[in-house]
């Protein structure tokens, strides 16, 4: 589904990520740990079409067609999703706005009509539960006033409320409790089908007890250092990145 | 992320004017130029009293002896008046229509084609328009329907011949014939504008609404409204203002008095798109109005709602004189500038009662180069006790090249006073925009979104369907803005 | 114009050498073209000075007072009494001087200032330099016989990565009086500047001050001005944050005495990108008096990144006191932060009920509340002996010792 070949990328002259290979297959889920600074966030905005991240060298393809040519909001048209690390506030603009801005998007450029704004309700009431979100909070402003777990949750929320076919979540793990972790691998499990994909950055394997990844890519420097099955994360637990990032 | 700016100040360029086309209809137009003689020529044109001729000449003379202001944040060359032309008819307007069947059928369609089908208005949407073309009120619907509730709702001019003891007693009385040098200008020359009377005790059974329309090269368009509420009384009235695209400026320097008695309610708002002029600041209307309420009574309340995306130049201050213990002022304001408009706008309370209350909010949008100035006064006077005010002004900026500015003016003399003001800048943020793009929503729908969201809590305030048109109005203000 | 200014300036510039004299005769005659400014023009529309024109002021000679708890412990002390330097009370009179003013006169107020300038401090820091002791700058006035008048002219330049701490305090004694106090501010890359001025001029006199400042590269002016005097004063902070990186902190509080009229012009001019100003302004207005304060920030093309605040507070005590304040933004920039706020209310009845329910008895319970009110910007006075002379001044209770 997903697939990464030689993929270089430069971040305000820098050069960050420096030939990396990989593919993620439909259904499967792939974790990218890595210590801080491996290029890691990066990675998650190269796919999702951040500006200012130049790609210098290698391809990206996304059920065979070319993503990096794509500008962000055709590549969320198409299905890829990211989880941000750090969501935005917009104050002003409703949750429920939002969302019913970008499932239309979604469905304008598929051919069909608008969705009916009482089906649009009752879906986004139905999916707040699967993260106990209070429905009263999504007419507030998109992350407004929101505390930093409540979030990460509202971000899982707008996945299952769009449903796309590939997830990136940048660090969604970061800062939650323990209920807020569940609540937050719950959604993400959920979302789980034959026909999706994932990628879960993350610095700690606290979320992969939750959530179980088919590979672990570990990234350093730029490159991936080790490829492996989830015991790769597990390894990484007990000893650290300093034995990889010294190899 | 240079690039996106870049993007945007291309959108912004790129914003279209829907309402620029002219009207090929002939016009009875009195030469450029201003003297006694035009004046009594308007006078004896709309057959007017003794009193009214010489209410005007009186202001005239007064004009005469004052200078154009200078504080505004605004820049233009000086105005030459005598190069206005200070009255234009369309000719088939004769004696007035008595029914939408004796308007000018290029009339209606004019109106057709800005959004207001007069027809189908008085059809379906349960609204009152009156519809002032150049110097003249062309057509009021529903009057039959008004009047039943004891309503008057009519051209000013002919409220004079109706009604002269009303006009006469309220003309005047709350912008003074010298208050300021356009409003004695307008009350020299005005031609036509709205007449409102709700008496005692009625709630008025419509919304109300003017739509102005400048068509006439190198005509001025000077109109004056006067809406009185009676003892217990509710109005609701809007206006809408357009004129068609041209390369010199022209001059709309309007005057509008608002009188609410005791417990009376007056909410009115504009929607004013004007030509704002091209993308070199190449004509566009200067809109120099004045705008008043007097909340003479106790409890009662005047609310001005405006919308401003269109002129060149705008210089407007929607003010409230909260005369009546415990009365309420509120004045709520979105204005765009865009390219090279310049809008100095704001308002004033002036709290005199007791318990009298006032709140103001304004948001400012600025892209392009346009420059875009808050100016408001609160001043609590010594016998308001217990007087608050509450302001908050934000401004959203589109790109490096504009400006906004915030001069808030608080005079107070009444130790029990509270007020409070808040002022914020913000720029749409990339990362904003990055956001909603990432959700799959384009950069310029992620723009009027946000840019509505800035304005909602001023939009709320507006006639339902009147919100709707000011959201479209600023989407369309914003068309292309990114690519 | 009386012909007082005249006279007095002719006596004046009769014992100046011939090229001073000729420079001070341009901008005397600069001044009686402009005269004082009137409160048509919107920088005075709140205090109307045009009545100077027809009083006539001479200058007076030089005299002696007791200087009270104006001479601070800890400090080196440049004494000024009736514009004259005081030799014996000053430990840093080495930096007396006077310097030809520069560039074009702003008004007619710099004009006048610099046709009669008698000298002030003329403080230069070389690189790296720190000045070892805290300045002190007392400028008092006895009260004259006859309306007098003083003009001083005071000028700081700080060189790269300099420090210095000045404090000017200016005490008039009553009387018929017109002061001007000019200070000029040059702040080289990465100086520092801690600056206290104090007003507390008494009922009849006028004080007209104007500070400018101009702060290179990542310089930084922080000061702290407090007005507790019953006379008028009218004080223009001019800051122009003209190199990358450069920051403001202008904290400011007033509380006139009965009769006192008080009026606080500031403004910080963004120039450059990534400077930072703040401004916190807090005044107690009581009894016949009225305070102004206006707070202005430019932000100017290409000043990108700014980041500054606007706060004003004020607490309107008395039914025949008067505040206008008007906190002004000028922007032209985008990606800037902006915030300003101003409030206008009284002291909280809530407060005010607790702290009696707890048997303080109403007058104190107000001095406690309005300290603390105050105490957001006194806080901010790094000396001491400074900070407990205006909590007496001030009339607050004294502050309690933190060990107990």
């Amino acid at each position: 589904m997903l697939e990464i070949k030689n993929l270089h990328a430069r971040v305000e002259g820098k050069d960050i990520l420096k030939g990396l290979d990989f593919s993620v297959g439909a259904g499967q889920v792939h974790a990218i740990m890595g210590p801080n600074g491996s290029g890691k966030s990066t990675l998650a905005h190269v796919l999702a079409g951040r500006e200012g991240y130049e790609v210098t060298e290698g391809s990206v393809r996304f059920d065979g067609q070319d993503l990096l040519a794509l500008p962000p909001e055709e590549r969320a048209c198409l299905g890829v999703f990211l989880g941000f690390q750090y969501p935005v506030e917009i104050p002003g603009v409703s949750n429920l706005t939002l969302l019913k801005a970008a499932l239309n998007a979604r469905r304008k450029r598929n051919g069909q009509p608008e969705i009916d704004p009482a089906d649009f309700l009752a879906w986004v009431r139905d999916r707040a539960k699967l993260v106990k979100i209070d429905p009263k909070m999504l007419s507030r402003g998109v992350n407004e006033g929101f505390s930093g777990g409540e979030k990460k949750r509202n971000e899982i929320l707008q996945m299952l409320v769009l449903e796309p076919r590939l997830m990136i979540l940048d660090e969604t793990d970061s800062g939650l409790d323990i209920d807020a972790l569940k609540i937050v691998s719950d959604g993400i499990n959920a979302m789980r089908s034959p026909q999706r994909a994932t990628l879960l950055v993350t610095h700690y394997q606290r979320l992969l007890d939750y959530v179980q990844p088919d590979r672990v890519h570990v990234l350093a420097r730029g490159h991936i250092v080790r490829s492996g099955g989830p015991e790769l994360a597990r390894e990484l637990e007990a000893r650290g990145y300093g034995w990889l990032e010294a190899a | 992320m240079a690039t996106q700016e870049t993007e945007i100040r291309e959108l912004m360029k790129r914003r279209e004017y829907g309402a620029g086309f002219v009207t090929a209809i002939e016009s009875e137009t009195v030469p450029p130029g201003l003297s006694e003689d035009v004046i009594r020529l308007i006078s004896a044109k709309k057959g007017e009293p003794e009193w009214l001729l010489e209410f005007r000449l009186k202001a005239y003379r007064r004009w005469l002896k004052m200078t154009a202001p200078q504080w505004a944040h605004v820049q233009y060359p000086p105005i030459d008046f005598q190069a206005i032309s200070y009255y234009s008819q369309p000719k088939s307007h004769k004696a007035g229509p008595k029914s939408l069947d004796e308007v000018d059928p290029k009339l209606l369609e004019t109106y057709k084609k800005l959004g207001i089908p007069l027809r189908e208005q008085e059809m379906l949407a349960g609204v009152a328009v009156d519809v002032v073309f150049d110097s003249v009120s062309v057509a009021t619907t529903f009057k039959k329907k008004l009047a039943e509730a004891g309503v008057i709702f009519c051209p000013i001019s002919e409220a004079v011949q109706e009604h002269p003891e009303l006009v006469r007693k309220y003309l005047g009385s709350v912008v003074p014939f010298g208050d300021n040098y356009y409003a004695a200008l307008n009350t020299a020359v005005f031609t036509d504008g709205s007449f409102v009377f709700i008496p005692r005790g009625v709630r008025c059974p419509m919304e109300l609404s003017t739509y102005f329309r400048i068509n006439e090269r190198n005509t001025g368009q000077f109109e004056r409204t006067l809406i009185i509420a009676e003892e217990g009384s509710q109005v609701s009235y809007l206006e809408g203002c357009t004129a068609p695209q041209r390369d010199e400026n022209q001059l709309h320097a309007a005057v509008v008095e608002l009188v609410a008695l005791d417990d009376a309610q007056i909410k009115y708002s504009t929607v004013q798109n004007w030509y704002p002029g091209d993308e070199q600041g190449r004509g566009g209307i200067y809109n120099f109005v004045t705008k008043r309420g007097d909340c003479r009574g106790a409890r009662s309340k005047i609310s001005w709602t405006q919308v401003e995306t269109g002129s060149a130049i705008t210089w407007k201050y929607p003010s409230c004189i909260l005369r009546g213990d415990d009365s309420v002022g509120e004045f709520y304001s979105v204005a765009l500038t865009n390219n090279r408009q310049q809008a100095d706008t704001g308002t004033k309370m002036i709290h005199v009662g007791k318990n009298t209350r006032s709140t103001i909010v304004s948001k400012g949008i600025s892209a392009g180069q346009g420059q875009q100035s808050y100016r408001g006064l609160v001043r609590v006077l010594e016998t308001a006790a217990n007087a608050r005010n509450y302001t908050q002004c934000d401004s959203l900026l589109i790109g490096d090249r504009c400006g906004a500015h915030t001069f808030p003016y608080t005079e107070v003399r009444n130790p029990t006073a509270q007020l409070e003001h808040e002022a914020t800048t913000s720029k749409i943020g990339e990362d904003q925009l990055y956001y909603c793009r990432a959700r799959g929503i384009s950069e310029e729908e992620a723009v009027s979104m946000i840019v509505n969201g800035f304005c909602k809590e001023v939009f709320k305030e507006l006639p339902m369907e009147f919100a709707v048109e000011a959201g479209k109005l600023l989407a369309v203000s914003l068309e292309g803005a990114v690519g | 114009m009386s012909a007082a200014y005249q006279q007095a300036f002719e006596r004046f510039s009769g014992t100046l050498d011939r090229g001073d004299r000729d420079r001070r005769q341009a901008r005397f005659e600069r001044f009686a073209g402009a005269g004082f400014p009137g409160p048509h023009e919107e920088r005075w529309r709140y205090t109307d000075i045009s009545g100077l024109a027809a009083r006539e002021f001479a200058l007076p000679a030089a005299a002696d007072i007791d200087l009270g708890e104006t001479l601070l412990a800890g400090c080196d002390h440049l004494v000024y009494v009736n514009g004259y330097l005081d030799r014996t009370r000053s430990t840093a009179a080495a930096l007396h001087g006077v310097a030809a003013a520069e560039g074009p006169d702003d008004d007619g107020i710099a004009a006048l200032n610099a046709a009669f300038d008698g000298g002030g401090l003329q403080l230069r820091l070389a690189s790296g330099e720190t000045l070892p002791r805290p300045l002190n700058v007392v400028a008092a006035i006895a009260a004259p016989s006859a309306p007098g008048m003083v003009h001083q002219r005071h000028r700081i330049e700080l060189g790269e990565n300099s420090q210095a701490t000045v404090v000017f305090q200016f005490a008039g004694r009553g009387g018929e009086r017109l002061a001007t106090q000019r200070v000029e501010i040059r702040l080289a890359p990465g100086a520092r500047l801690m600056l206290y001025r104090v007003e507390d001029e008494a009922a009849g006199g006028t004080l007209l001050s104007t500070i400018q400042a101009s702060l290179a590269r990542a310089s930084t002016l922080r000061a702290v001005t407090v007005d507790c005097g019953g006379g008028l004063a009218r004080h223009d902070f001019n800051i122009a944050l003209d190199g990358a990186g450069a920051e403001a902190a202008l904290a400011g509080l007033y509380r006139p005495q009965a009769g006192g009229h008080v009026d606080n012009h500031a403004q910080v001019v963004h120039a450059a990108p990534h400077c930072r100003s703040r401004m916190l302004f807090r005044g107690i207005v009581d009894a016949r008096t009225r305070a102004v304060l206006n707070g202005r920030v430019v932000v100017q093309p290409g000043a990108q990144k700014t980041d500054s605040e606007q706060r004003i507070a004020n607490l309107l005590l008395s039914p025949r006191a008067e505040v206008d304040a008007k906190p002004e933004l000028e922007i032209y920039a985008d990606d800037v932060k902006c915030a300003h706020g101003a409030t206008v209310g009284r002291i909280d009845e809530t407060a005010l009920g607790y702290l009696r329910s707890r048997g303080i008895d109403a007058g104190q319970a107000r001095a406690l509340l309005l300290r603390a009110f105050a105490g957001e910007v006194l806080a901010r006075i790094g000396l001491p002996a400074l900070r407990a002379a205006l909590n007496a001044r001030l009339g607050f209770p004294a502050e309690e010792p933190i060990e107990p």
